[in-house]
């Protein structure tokens, strides 16, 4: 099933915002997730891994 | 036809008592940072670990044991002479014969139990407890002592970067005998040697014959990670399909204390309830391998966050790869 890329951002700024508490609407394309969001690698890996579960 | 008379099955099995010995140091972040290029911030963020109990030089793997062992065997109501069978998981006893178990056993007073090692690593103490369990109930084996013990401190080098800041020293141990009840589930256990790399030592002791450096411990620990959590959480959901219980019926979950990160997914992603207490030894003991269960369980109760009689749920994993799980009711 195709996603739109607004549908994609949306579900990884939950992913993002349920493992680290940042706020959804900082997640944005531009972003880097170590500088900007200051996200490290294991909490990386931890929204890696469930977002692969929900494609 | 002679027919042959078989051992005579006993119903269930349970665990008496508990008994802890971690090493007498307690050694901070700050004191291990330097040679990872590290902080006590980093490593407390990244594992959750504040201090980890440390062997000092008269401390050994054995002497850690036999400590842990006789609390579990005053504790139990059985005397040393009744024990006839003594099983020590253990990856650091540092000959690879004899065994360290007939000399702990020995040391403890127990003169002629059946006595092996068995090297299974963070899955060790709980394959213990899944063989004890089946040795009592099968007969074989009346009253069992199962022993966890590490000193990792022998086998790590302080400029890894993927482990070594992990580690502590210590013993976990349990006087497994029989019950009226069920006190132990069927156990959940397997391996994945295609991953056997994953986690393990830098060479092997031959290469260290020949010259080599001395091997210590490391870890690919992303992969590790990812299976700890998200592969060893459906090996626990399957421990608590065979007890025949659910979630939110346990008291305690007890995991392998690798990293409390993995902890902390862990219990998310099995949705353990706010009533359940989640075992969170490793923030003060390290990770000590397969003494990492008993102890974090002995803590429980020590602290009076669990209640003897309720039902845990303990889940072992790591090098092999390999775990195993099972629920117990708490001694």
């Amino acid at each position: 099933m195709a996603h739109s890329e607004a549908d994609v951002l949306a579900g990884l700024a939950e992913l993002v915002n349920e493992e680290t508490g940042i706020a959804a609407d900082l997640v944005q394309p531009e972003k880097s997730f170590t500088d900007d969001l200051d996200i490290d690698s294991i909490s990386m890996m931890t929204i890696v891994v469930n977002a692969e579960g929900q494609v | 036809m002679t027919e042959l008379r078989v051992a005579t099955p006993q119903k269930y099995s349970k665990i008496y008592s508990l008994g802890a010995s971690r090493g007498s140091l307690s050694v901070t972040n700050d004191e291990i940072a330097g040679p990872i290029d590290s902080s006590d911030e980093w490593i407390r963020q990244r594992t959750g670990i504040i201090t980890r109990s440390r062997a000092n030089e008269e401390e050994s793997m054995v002497s850690l044991a036999v400590a842990a062992g006789q609390e579990a065997i005053e504790k139990s109501g059985i005397n040393p002479e009744q024990i006839d069978l003594v099983i020590v998981s253990t990856i650091s006893f540092p000959f690879a014969t004899p065994a360290s178990a007939p000399l702990i056993a020995s040391e403890l007073g127990i003169p002629t139990a059946a006595a092996y090692d068995i090297s299974a690593a963070c899955a060790g103490y709980c394959y213990g407890i899944a063989q004890a369990d089946s040795m009592i109930r099968s007969g074989l084996s009346k009253y069992a002592l199962v022993i966890g013990a590490e000193k990792l401190s022998d086998f790590l080098n302080p400029a890894d970067r993927t482990i070594s800041f992990l580690l502590g020293d210590g013993a976990g141990a349990a006087v497994i005998g029989p019950s009226d009840t069920p006190g132990i589930s069927k156990s959940v256990w397997g391996s994945d040697g295609s991953q056997w790399d994953k986690v393990g030592m830098t060479s092997s002791i031959l290469d260290f014959k020949a010259g080599g450096e001395w091997p210590t411990l490391i870890q690919e620990g992303r992969t590790v990670f990812r299976w700890a959590v998200w592969e060893m959480v459906k090996a626990a959901k399957e421990a608590l399909v065979e007890a025949g219980i659910t979630v939110d019926q346990l008291s305690a979950l007890v995991t392998h204390q690798a990293n409390m990160r993995i902890i902390d997914e862990f219990a998310k992603q099995l949705e353990i309830p706010d009533s359940v207490v989640v075992a969170k030894d490793i923030e003060t003991t390290g990770n000590t391998s397969a003494a990492s269960i008993p102890l974090a369980m002995h803590r429980l109760l020590t602290e009076k966050q669990v209640e003897s009689g309720g039902l845990a749920l303990q889940i072992g994993f790591g090098a092999g790869l390999a775990y195993a799980a099972q629920v117990v009711v708490l001694p």
